[in-house]
Formats: structure tokens, sequence, C-alpha cells
């Protein structure tokens, strides 16, 4: 089995946390709906209010692909429940496709859910596309709950045109 | 779902507001001559906070937004998401995403009205939740594939 580590992402890292947030959305495709750039990712991730955290799963250089150390990431950020509170919701998670099945993903949401833990939240909760099927089964597996399919609930989104319009009444 | 809502006041307070809260609120507030029939001034609230988009960048979630019934209709609930749009905006928020019940058709059209797509029915987005047993089980230790 490949050795890996985890380990938190460092500013080095943003090209390399782009490169696999690319890889992920051509796989949900929807890779020309990545407007984010990596200057981007440094400021919001590494600057003064960092909107996200993110882990990243490393091999060592003689496994890695076409010179990549940094093969996996998973991005994550804190959110609030007026329910039952705190809450940590995973964004981004990935791992390239010739290092799967090594359980470099289940050690992934193992350390997220230890971080979960740790920092009193009451959950982990996460989007998942109906048509990827494997990941859906993945999480059923590890006894997540499909919060849209039992309880009715709808993602809504306003994008940025009429978000301008409402500041302007 | 009444029974859900399992945190007291003191879990508000301390997460809201202390030195990086997890949560930001509006409330819309009435002159005391206008108090609700229970005697309360503050009427609606807006609970939100930021997300962020490996696609986009920062985002804001509206996660709570209500308004007494005996006060709807005057433009509060209105009144509310624009505030939340404007905070937003400021902090260069590039989208407002919420999450609303298949069933509640008023909010549904609410939204609606102001722009807002159902991401859910359009490109099949399901929320997913580990809680409780199972997030435990998950921290302690990872089940074989």
């Amino acid at each position: 089995m490949a050795g890996f580590i985890l380990r938190k992402a460092e500013p080095r890292d943003v090209s390399d946390i782009m490169r696999l947030i690319k890889e992920l959305a051509k796989f949900e495709e929807m890779e020309e709906k990545v407007v984010l750039t990596e200057k981007d990712l440094l400021e919001d991730g590494f600057g003064d209010h960092p909107f996200y955290h993110c882990l990243v799963a490393e091999v060592p250089k003689l496994q890695s692909s076409e010179g990549y150390t940094v093969i996996g990431f998973a991005m994550y950020y804190f959110t609030y429940d007026p329910w039952i509170g705190k809450l940590l919701y995973l964004e981004d998670f990935y791992v390239m496709q010739e290092f799967r099945g090594l359980g470099i993903g289940s050690k992934i949401l193992k350390v997220l859910s230890e971080k979960a833990v740790k920092t009193r939240c009451s959950g982990m909760h996460f989007i998942v596309a109906e048509n990827n099927t494997k990941s859906i089964e993945f999480y059923k597996r590890r006894g997540a709950a499909d919060l849209s399919s039992e309880e009715g609930w709808r993602l809504f989104e306003i994008e940025k045109d009429d978000l301008l319009k409402m500041t302007a009444k | 779902m009444p029974d859900q809502v399992k945190i007291s006041h003191e879990e508000l307070e301390r997460d809201g507001f202390c030195q990086n809260p997890f949560f930001e609120c509006l409330v819309a507030e009435v002159p005391e001559e206008n108090k609700s029939k229970d005697g309360f001034t503050v009427v609606g609230y807006a609970l939100y906070f930021y997300t962020y988009s490996t696609w986009k960048g920062p985002t804001v979630f509206l996660e709570d937004l209500y308004v007494m019934p005996e006060f709807r209709g005057n433009g509060f609930g209105k009144g509310l998401l624009c505030k939340v749009a404007k905070v937003g905006k400021e902090k260069q928020c590039v989208r407002l995403q919420l999450s609303v019940l298949d069933w509640n058709t008023p909010s549904r059209d609410f939204y609606a009205a102001k722009g807002a797509q159902d991401l859910t029915d359009s490109e099949g987005w399901h929320f997913i939740r580990f809680d409780g047993q199972n997030l435990y089980n998950l921290a302690n230790e990872a089940p074989k594939d």
C-alpha cells in the first residue's frame, strides 16, 4: 500500500488545490463553472479571516503521478444550525483516480469527523449530486442520512446579478 | 419540527458573540406602540454565515429567515433578505444560498420571485448529514469498504 500523509494545507499548496478542484469539477461535469483563481484561493484561505480550512493528502515523490505528490484534498468550514449548534461543512472532498482504494478517502473522513467531535460540532454536513451513486453509497455505508430524500430539503441559490438587484432596493 | 431544537440561548449567545462568531444575525424590530400581542418588539430575524465555493468563492448562506405571522405582508421578510444580500455584497460574496423544505411553497415562491433557482431540482444536489452516533463511529473507527 502506498504510504501517504494527511496534513493541513499551506500557501504553497494552492496550485495543487486548484488543480484538484478542477479535476473534481470535471468529474461532476461542471468544469466550466470554476471561475476561482489561485490568487483567490490564497487570499481566501490564508489571509486574516480565512473562509475555509483545507487538508491535503500527500504521497512520497517516488509514488507520485506525473510528478504530483499532493493527490487528494478536503476543504471544509464551520456552519451553524440554530436547532443544534455548530456543524462542520465539507465543501469538497477528492482523491485522484489512481490513488483510490487505498484508504485515503476513509482516513480523510475519519480525521474530519475527529475534528468535528473535538470542536463540539453536532454533525458533519455536505451536498452530493444525486447521480453520484458511488459517493452516496460510500457515505450511507458510514451511517449518513440523505436529508433531501428523507426530510425534503432543497438547495436554493441566488446568483450575483439578482443579489445586486436586491441591494439596490 | 420544534422538537428538533436542541440548543439553549446560552449556546446561541456563546457561538454568535465570541471572538470568531459562527453566525451573524439581523433582527427586525418594531416600536413599543406596535409590539406583538404577546408584548414582543423583535418580530423577525435572519441568521446567516459565510461559506466557500471552490468554483466561485465566498458565499453567504441564509440559515434562518422568519417573521412572526402577525407581522407578515409588511415587507419585513423582503427587508431582511435584502439586508443580508447587502452584507454579503460588502464581504465580496458572489452568491447567496439557502435551503427550503419541499412542501414550503410560499417560501419557495418568495425566493423564486427574487431570482433564486432550485438547485436540487435543476442540478440534483442532495443534502447529506452525519450526526450523533454515526459521527462518533466515524471518528473512532472508519469501517472498511
